[in-house]
């Protein structure tokens, strides 16, 4: 398949919305607080109301223990909140399936997948369905 | 011989894609409008926001450079008219060269050494970053969320700016006028709306809009085509603005043609 043939798949995957990626190659966006990366998905997207969608955001950023990162631009804030904030964007996406692409590239101090998967149940994520992506170098990780 | 010709070709052709490309870009930006797509509140916030940096920051600077230029201006007018013994022409060339020609012009200007150059490079660098592609992945188009409430914060903004500047020129006029001419204030008023069409009007505000939607649009093009390599970033915002200045003596020289044409009916 070619690059121009995957880039629109892949844009036809995201039309859809049916997957939030978590990736590397995926940035938050610079000019963006914290708060503003993960409340665009909801807000652009769906009719939800504002004070319903931050009461949401605060609530998610305190159970990841982040809460103090709200205000801050990407460039404040370190690998490990880049992490989880792109983790709260995915989540975001309603009815997904969230794809997790290579974390021990983003979460580089991680020793194994137990604090990824501690943080999913921190977040409750009822009937979500996660897909880790890695490569095999990092299989004795998971 | 054929070495020139295939540059020739090559040229022709790379120049006809970035011109097509051009077009069709501004088509889906047009449509998006048409639509409405810039009231999703994702998308009005940034109109809002880029009405803020674009119009109301500027603001203060910007009425200093209105009454210091326009005085300037209006001054050497008024001194060159005296001089050649052409008063019965005063209304005619306050507002036919000062308001209508100038004051979009230098605001134009303005507005794109300082928002069109900004806005050229922050979308390269997001193009670069790929914070693009990252809003893409998630279903938001970027021509809805990052390119027209830019389009159409700098239309509001340039016809703003413009109708301001024209108004402290005019003051400006009225000041010069009182004190070269001892005109008053009764004939002063009369004179320009002796002077001034509904035509006039139109076409100021039509040339407002179309200065406003060049100045933005070929920047956002340039950011948006720009190659994943931060080299490329300085290229795209050369490559922007010399779009932007050649759209502004082109849109100045319709302007001038459809005034002559108007003024001859």
């Amino acid at each position: 398949m070619s690059e121009a043939e995957l880039k629109a798949r892949a844009k036809a995957i995201g039309a859809e919305q049916r997957v939030g990626f978590v990736s590397p190659d995926i940035p938050l966006l610079s000019n963006l607080s914290v708060y503003d990366n993960i409340s665009l998905i909801p807000r652009y997207l769906t009719a939800e109301k504002d004070d319903a969608i931050r009461a949401e955001i605060e609530k998610l950023l305190a159970l990841l223990e982040i809460s103090d990162s709200i205000g801050k631009k990407t460039f404040q804030i370190d690998s490990d909140t880049v992490f989880k904030v792109k983790l709260l964007r995915a989540l975001m996406l309603k009815d997904s399936v969230t794809v997790i692409d290579r974390p021990f590239v983003m979460l580089s101090t991680a020793a194994d997948i137990k604090p990824i998967v501690k943080m999913l149940d921190t977040l409750e994520l009822d009937g979500k369905k996660v897909v880790f992506f890695d490569f095999e170098w990092n299989k004795n990780k998971y | 011989m054929r070495d020139f010709i295939e540059q020739l070709g090559s040229k022709a052709v790379s120049t006809s894609k970035n011109v097509s490309g051009f077009c069709v870009f501004c088509l889906k930006c047009l449509r998006e409008f048409l639509q409405g797509s810039f009231f999703n509140r994702a998308a009005f916030d940034i109109l809002v926001m880029q009405i803020f940096f674009t119009a109301y920051q500027l603001l203060n600077f910007f009425v200093v450079l209105s009454a210091v230029f326009g005085s300037i201006f209006i001054g050497i007018v008024f001194q060159t008219v005296k001089s050649f013994g052409l008063v019965q022409y005063l209304g005619n060339i306050i507002m036919g060269v000062v308001v209508l020609e100038f004051s979009p012009l230098i605001t134009v200007v303005l507005l794109a050494l300082r928002s069109s150059s900004a806005v050229n490079s922050e979308i390269a660098v997001m193009k670069v970053n790929r914070e693009i592609d990252a809003l893409e992945s998630f279903g938001i188009d970027p021509v809805v969320y990052l390119f027209l409430p830019r389009i159409i914060s700098f239309i509001i903004s340039v016809t703003i700016l413009s109708s301001l500047f024209a108004i402290i020129v005019l003051f400006s006029g009225f000041i010069f006028s009182s004190i070269i001419f001892e005109m008053s204030a009764g004939i002063f008023s009369e004179m320009i709306t002796k002077s001034i069409s509904v035509f006039d009007i139109i076409l100021f505000y039509i040339k407002t809009i179309v200065f406003g939607f060049f100045i933005s649009v070929i920047p956002l093009y340039n950011g948006w085509k720009t190659q994943y390599r931060f080299t490329d970033v300085p290229v795209s915002v050369l490559r922007g603005m010399m779009g932007v200045f050649m759209s502004i003596v082109f849109v100045e020289i319709v302007s001038l043609v459809a005034r002559f044409f108007l003024n001859s009916l």
